[in-house]
């Protein structure tokens, strides 16, 4: 496996979302700062691409430069499907780290999944993608609840089930468990892999959990330093469906783990 | 959760279960040991009547049909000014909210207006509009639609971010993500604006009544009281204490009609 396994000035063509010289700043004047630096990567069409960093590194920033909720510096080539983004690109939605402010209180669990559809497709079709999407995540029977009626786990299912209503191409998922006990965290790793086999979605994930990274993604991205730039990348090549238990036994998935934990620790240190 | 047990009841009781029962018994103790003390002599006030004194001043009042038409003037000038109070407070205050630049231009004017004491605005209405009901509600307008606008502004300022995220990636328009997202959210802040709007216009109207045109129940106390009638003068002091009380009540009353969800928490805290 090769340290940087895309050329860094090339576009790729055959991916989906395709970063060169991915640079930002924050601030203005003395205060301002570089967040992210010489990032470089693709994502391909269905991927799971973990994007593993210490807090504070950039993570959050890259997604939502990715999902179009920031504008990165000039000098930034950032396309999806190979023309330049503007905006959040059709296709791609974000499922936040704070579930409890992303839901609409005053909506029934039904009514938050047809935010995002309630406008384009007719009633009927509304109602069946609701219910599709409300059974896939496990909340069948839960449509008329209010989000305040739901345990954290539950919300941030629901969550993904709006995302999921979009029958989006790419999820850009911004440390989703983080919030979650370890338990709840463990079952809805489980069932993204499930819903990801099932649907064929692109997920791009972020996580500071090395472990997490290793289990669910079949890439490792590794983000450190400041300004952050690409530490580390790794094809995880474990067995699908993963397992909490077999999977964490597994002698790839310990090596990689190590050698992901020494070259964070490492890099720290150094 | 208790509001689907709570709908299904009928109104009647449900009303009469909201009553703080202790606390409406603590009260009327406090005027049966006002009573007491003034018969047993403790008390001796020329112009501070018993309650059974006062109770009975008003009876005579409502007998000779002099009471409830001054409350009708004081109500209808309160909830005509409260409303055109909060029709432009609302929009005044949701464009200062939605747009940054109206925000930067209007609100040194803003700062200074608001900043002044209500009833210094007395003088000047009842200069520009005479004794007149045009200039109780003037006032009460003026006034009451701060609580109201500023509670708008806030409210959509302070709609969380991870809101408007979800809002951006749904790939919401501007206007659906103002009528979906924004007015909701700040909805409880708006009702806890318009609430202090309906105190203050009550106040206002009162006060434009006590000093400006004679009519409604604040002359009415006023009159009272130089005509030395202190029983009549306690009465009125005390109907319009209550009439606050009811106006409040059914305020929360309806709020908890129009809003549903998490809203309901903002009557039951007020209640």
């Amino acid at each position: 496996m090769s340290e940087i396994t895309v050329d860094p000035v090339t576009p790729a063509t055959d991916a989906i979302f395709s970063c060169r010289n991915l640079a930002i700043e924050f601030g203005h004047g003395a205060h301002r700062r570089r967040i992210l630096q010489d990032v470089n990567f693709d994502v391909h069409q269905g991927e799971f691409l973990a994007l593993l960093g210490t807090s504070g590194v950039g993570k959050t920033t890259l997604l939502r430069i990715l999902g179009g909720l920031l504008a990165p510096s000039e000098g930034t080539q950032i396309h999806f499907d190979g023309a330049p983004i503007d905006g959040p690109p059709r296709g791609v939605i974000m499922v936040f780290q704070d579930y409890a402010s992303s839901l609409l209180t005053w909506r029934t669990v039904g009514r938050n999944v047809a935010l995002g559809i309630e406008n384009s497709l007719s009633k009927a079709e509304v109602a069946q993608r609701t219910r599709e999407v409300l059974d896939m995540v496990g909340l069948g029977d839960r449509i008329d609840d209010y989000p305040a009626q739901l345990s954290g786990g539950m919300q941030q299912r629901l969550q993904l089930a709006r995302a999921l209503a979009m029958r989006p191409r790419v999820l850009l998922m911004d440390e989703p468990f983080g919030a979650l006990d370890a338990m709840t965290k463990a079952n809805l790793q489980d069932e993204l892999l499930r819903i990801q086999r099932r649907t064929g979605t692109t997920v791009v994930f972020i996580t500071h959990d090395i472990e997490e990274a290793v289990y669910v993604s079949s890439r490792v991205i590794v983000l450190s330093g400041s300004p952050g730039r690409i530490l580390l990348e790794r094809d995880v090549d474990l067995p699908s469906p993963r397992n909490q238990v077999t999977t964490k036994e597994h002698p790839e998935y310990l090596r990689l783990r190590h050698e992901i934990y020494d070259a964070v620790s490492d890099h720290v240190n150094s | 959760m208790t509001t689907q047990a709570q709908r299904a009841r009928p109104l009647g009781p449900r009303l009469l279960a909201k009553i703080n029962l202790p606390g409406v018994t603590f009260l009327i103790v406090l005027f049966a040991v006002w009573e007491a003390a003034d018969r047993a002599g403790l008390i001796d006030l020329m112009f501070l009547p018993r309650p059974s004194e006062i109770l009975s001043a008003g009876a005579t009042l409502i007998a000779q049909n002099a009471f409830l038409p001054t409350v009708g003037h004081t109500v209808s000038v309160t909830l005509t000014g409260w409303a055109i109070a909060s029709c432009s407070g609302l929009m005044i205050g949701f464009a200062l909210g939605m747009s940054r630049r109206v925000w930067v231009y209007s609100m040194s004017t803003i700062e200074l207006f608001r900043a002044l004491p209500s009833v210094v605005l007395l003088p000047i209405a009842v200069l520009v509009f005479g004794f007149s009901v045009q200039m109780e509600l003037v006032l009460v307008i003026v006034s009451a639609q701060w609580p109201v606008m500023v509670s708008a502004v806030d409210g959509v300022r302070l709609v969380p971010q991870g809101l408007r995220d979800t809002a951006t990636t749904l790939r919401l328009g501007r206007l659906e993500t103002a009528r979906k997202i924004i007015l909701p959210a700040a909805l409880p802040k708006v009702l806890v604006g318009l609430r202090l709007s309906l105190a203050l216009s009550l106040i206002l109207t009162v006060a434009a009544e006590m000093l400006g045109n004679p009519a409604g129940m604040g002359n009415a106390l006023v009159e009272a009281q130089e005509a030395l009638q202190a029983d009549q003068m306690f009465f009125y002091f005390l109907s319009i204490g209550l009439l606050g009380v009811l106006l409040n009540a059914a305020f929360v009353f309806l709020a908890r009609l129009i809003a549903p969800g998490h809203h309901l928490r903002f009557a039951e805290a007020g209640s």
